[in-house]
C-alpha cells in the first residue's frame, strides 16, 4: 500500500525516488540519481542490460485562486485534461480538492477549478501557494485478483521492476523522471549512461485484442519505435503466456534508440482497464507475468 | 541598445545581422566568442575563481514572414514564421530591409455580409510593396526573403513599446552580464531559430556543460482590461516572472528556490509565472549531458508576438538584478 500512497507529479518525483532507493538498497544494488531525478540501481559488474520504467504521474500546478477561493491550474499535458474533471487531487504540502469544470467540450485547463474548502481567495492563497505540484491520489483497493485506483496504471510499470530487482544480477534498473512529460528524463538519462540492452516497462490500454489477466504484452511497435526484432523474440519465449500487441501510445522506446547511441530495446507492457478514467484496473496476474518475462530474459541474457 | 536591438530585424532562420550586432557590443568583454553556421553566438567569460559555470541563454530571432510566391500583380505571398495569430496580420506594416510594405486589407466599402465577421486565413492575406507586377516586385524582393514587423522602438515613461521584445530583452540583459566581472565563469548563449522548434539550441548547445542553466524570455502578459487576475499569467509591473513548468520543461525546484532566495534576500519585485503555456530553450538545455540545472525567468510582455509588444521597464531592472545577483553567489551554492 506504501507505494499507492506516493505523491510523483512529474518533475517532482523525489519521494518516489527515495521509496524506491531504501528498497533497491535493502536488496544490495547501489543506487544514484542524476542531476535530472533520474534514478539509477546497478548490482553486479559488467552490465549489459538495463531495466526500464517512469516513474511519474500527471503533473499539475496551482497557478492563481479567483475570489470565491476556487483554485485555478495549470496541466502541461493538455490531452489529460479532461480526464482530471471530478478527480480528487492531492497537493504536496496535503491539501486535498476536487476539480469542477462548468464547461462540457473544449476544455482546457484554464477552464479548471480546484474546490479546495476555500470561500475567499485569501483563504486559498494561503492554503496552497502558487507553483505547488499536484497530482491524482491513487486510492488503491484490491478486488478479485485486480488492483483499482487512480492513475494505477503509474505504478504498474514500478511494481514490475520492483519485483524483477529482487531476485536480477548484474542488471541496472533505471527509473526515470518526467516519463510522462515526453520522456524527457530518459532522454537525458541516455546522453550519459550506456547500456546494449534496454528493456522498457509500460501501462497499455485495454484495446486492439489485449485483455487484463491474460499475461503481459511484448510490444512489437510503439508509437515513435520499433522494438529490437531478436530482443523482442526472446520476451516473447521469456514465458508461456504473453500477449503481443502494437500501440500508438508513446511509450519511451525511442530514447535508448536515439540517445542511447543505438542500445538494442524491448518492450513489455501492462494492460490497463479504463486508461486515463477514474479508478483504473490492473491484474495482478499481469504484473507477475511481466516480472517472469523478464527475470526469465535476464537469466538468458547474461 | 534595446531599442537597437528590436530594430534590427532577425527572423527567425535570418539572424545574421543580430549576431553582427551583439557580437560587435560584446567582444571586448569575453575571453572567447564564437558564431556558427546557424548564426548563433556563443560567449565565454572566464571567472576570477571559475569553480562552477552558469549558461544565460537568449534567443535571438522573431516571428515574421517568409514570401513563397510573387504573383503575376505584384502582391507578395507569405507564410508566417512563428507562431502568430492571423486575426493581428491585417493592414500591418512590414519591412525587409529597405523595402516597406502593407498586409493586404480590403477597403471596408468592398467587404459583404458574414465576410465582415471572418478573419481571413492567412494564405488569403498577401504583402503589397507598390509593385504594379510580378516584374516590378522582383527588382526589391524574391520567394525565399524575410519580412519583419516593421514597428518603432518607443519609450513612454516606464513603458517601451516594441516589436521583438520577444526575446531582445533576453539579449540585451545577457549583453549587460557579460560587461561585468564575476567569480564563476558566465557562458552567454545568443542562439536563434527558438521561434520555430529551438533549433538553435539544439545545434549550439550540443555539448554545452554547465552548473546551472538561466533561460532569459519575454513572456506573456495577460494583464489587461477585461482579464480577471487568475487569467493573467503575469502581472505588468510585477517584477521579473520565474517560470516553475510549462509545456517543455520542469525547471529545476533547487534552482527555483535559490533564485526566490536570492530575490527575497535582496528586494528584486518577482512574481511566479501563473500558466505552463507555451515553451522556451530550457527544453533542451535541461537534458543536456544527463541534465543541467535549468530554470527560466521571464520579462512580461504584453502582446507578445505582434508589432506592438510592451513592456514595463521596471521588469527588466528586475530580471537584471536578479541575475547579477544570482551570479554574484553562483559559486557559493
Amino acid at each position: 500500500m506504501e507505494l499507492f500512497e506516493i505523491l510523483n507529479p512529474s518533475g517532482r518525483e523525489e519521494k518516489m525516488s527515495q521509496y524506491i532507493k531504501s528498497f533497491a538498497e535493502g536488496h544490495g544494488y547501489s543506487c544514484r540519481c542524476d542531476v535530472f531525478g533520474n534514478l539509477i540501481c546497478e548490482k553486479g559488474e559488467n552490465i549489459k542490460i538495463a531495466v526500464e520504467c517512469g516513474i511519474d504521474n500527471i503533473s499539475i500546478m496551482k497557478t492563481a485562486e479567483t475570489e470565491k477561493g476556487m483554485l485555478k491550474i495549470a496541466v502541461p499535458n493538455s490531452a489529460l485534461v479532461k480526464s482530471l474533471v471530478g478527480k480528487k487531487i492531492k497537493f504536496l504540502n496535503g491539501v486535498i480538492g476536487i476539480v469542477r469544470c462548468d464547461k462540457k467540450e473544449d476544455i482546457t485547463d484554464f477552464d479548471l477549478n480546484v474546490d479546495i474548502g476555500a470561500n475567499t481567495k485569501e483563504k486559498a492563497e494561503k492554503t496552497v501557494p502558487t507553483g505547488e505540484f499536484a497530482t491524482v491520489e491513487c486510492e488503491m483497493f484490491e478486488n478479485g485478483g485486480f488492483l483499482f485506483g487512480n492513475e494505477i496504471s503509474a505504478y504498474a510499470p514500478i511494481m514490475v521492476l520492483l519485483g524483477v530487482m529482487k531476485n536480477a544480477e548484474n542488471t541496472a534498473f533505471l527509473f526515470s523522471a518526467q516519463k510522462k512529460f515526453m520522456s524527457r528524463g530518459l532522454n537525458a538519462l541516455f546522453e550519459n549512461y550506456e547500456a546494449e540492452t534496454v528493456i522498457s516497462v509500460n501501462a497499455l490500454a485495454e484495446k486492439n485484442g489485449i485483455s487484463c489477466g491474460k499475461g503481459a504484452v511484448i510490444i512489437i511497435k510503439e508509437k515513435n519505435a520499433v522494438p529490437t526484432v531478436d530482443v523482442r523474440k526472446e520476451l516473447i519465449n521469456s514465458a508461456e503466456t504473453v500477449q503481443i500487441g502494437a500501440t500508438d501510445e508513446a511509450l519511451g522506446l525511442d530514447a535508448p534508440l536515439i540517445y542511447g547511441k543505438g542500445a538494442l530495446c524491448g518492450g513489455v507492457c501492462i494492460p490497463v482497464r479504463r486508461k486515463g478514467e477514474s479508478f483504473e484496473s490492473i491484474a495482478k496476474s499481469d504484473i507477475n507475468s511481466a516480472v517472469e518475462i523478464i527475470g526469465n530474459y535476464l537469466k538468458r541474457g547474461i | 541598445m534595446l531599442k537597437r536591438l528590436t530594430e534590427t530585424d532577425g527572423v527567425s532562420g535570418n539572424e545574421k545581422e543580430i549576431a553582427k550586432l551583439i557580437s560587435s557590443e560584446i567582444m571586448p568583454y569575453c575571453n572567447d566568442a564564437t558564431i556558427d553556421n546557424m548564426n548563433n553566438l556563443v560567449c565565454r567569460k572566464n571567472g576570477k575563481n571559475g569553480k562552477k559555470t552558469v549558461l544565460l541563454c537568449a534567443h535571438t530571432d522573431e516571428v515574421g514572414f517568409i514570401i513563397n510566391k510573387i504573383t503575376d500583380k505584384g502582391y507578395l505571398k507569405f507564410e508566417t514564421v512563428g507562431g502568430i495569430e492571423t486575426k493581428i496580420l491585417l493592414s500591418q506594416r512590414v519591412r525587409c530591409g529597405d523595402v516597406r510594405g502593407v498586409i493586404s486589407l480590403k477597403a471596408i466599402h468592398l467587404v459583404e455580409g458574414d465576410e465582415r465577421d471572418k478573419i481571413p486565413k492567412e494564405n488569403e492575406l498577401y504583402i503589397d510593396i507598390g509593385a504594379s507586377s510580378k516584374e516590378d516586385a522582383e527588382k526589391y524582393v524574391k520567394a525565399g526573403d524575410y519580412f519583419a514587423f516593421d514597428s518603432d522602438y518607443v519609450c513612454q515613461g516606464d513603458m517601451i513599446k516594441a516589436k521583438a521584445l520577444d526575446d531582445r530583452v533576453g539579449c540585451a540583459l545577457l549583453m549587460e552580464m557579460l560587461k561585468r566581472d564575476w567569480n564563476c565563469n558566465l557562458i552567454c548563449a545568443f542562439v536563434t531559430c527558438e521561434e520555430i522548434g529551438h533549433l538553435g539550441a539544439i545545434s549550439a548547445l550540443e555539448n554545452i556543460e554547465a552548473d546551472y542553466a538561466l533561460v532569459i524570455e519575454g513572456t506573456s502578459c495577460n494583464d489587461m482590461a477585461g482579464v480577471p487576475d487568475e487569467k493573467r499569467v503575469t502581472n505588468f509591473g510585477g517584477g521579473i516572472a520565474i517560470s516553475v513548468m510549462d509545456y517543455g520543461s520542469v525547471a529545476n525546484p533547487e534552482l527555483v528556490e535559490k533564485l526566490i532566495d536570492v530575490a527575497e534576500k535582496n528586494s528584486v519585485k518577482w512574481q511566479y509565472k501563473a500558466s505552463v503555456r507555451g515553451g522556451n530553450d530550457a527544453r533542451v538545455i535541461s537534458t543536456r549531458k544527463g541534465g543541467i540545472k535549468t530554470a527560466s525567468l521571464s520579462v512580461p510582455c504584453k502582446y507578445i508576438h505582434s508589432p506592438i509588444s510592451i513592456m514595463n521597464k521596471n521588469d527588466f531592472e528586475s530580471g537584471l538584478k536578479l541575475v547579477e545577483k544570482f551570479l554574484e553567489v553562483a559559486e557559493e551554492i
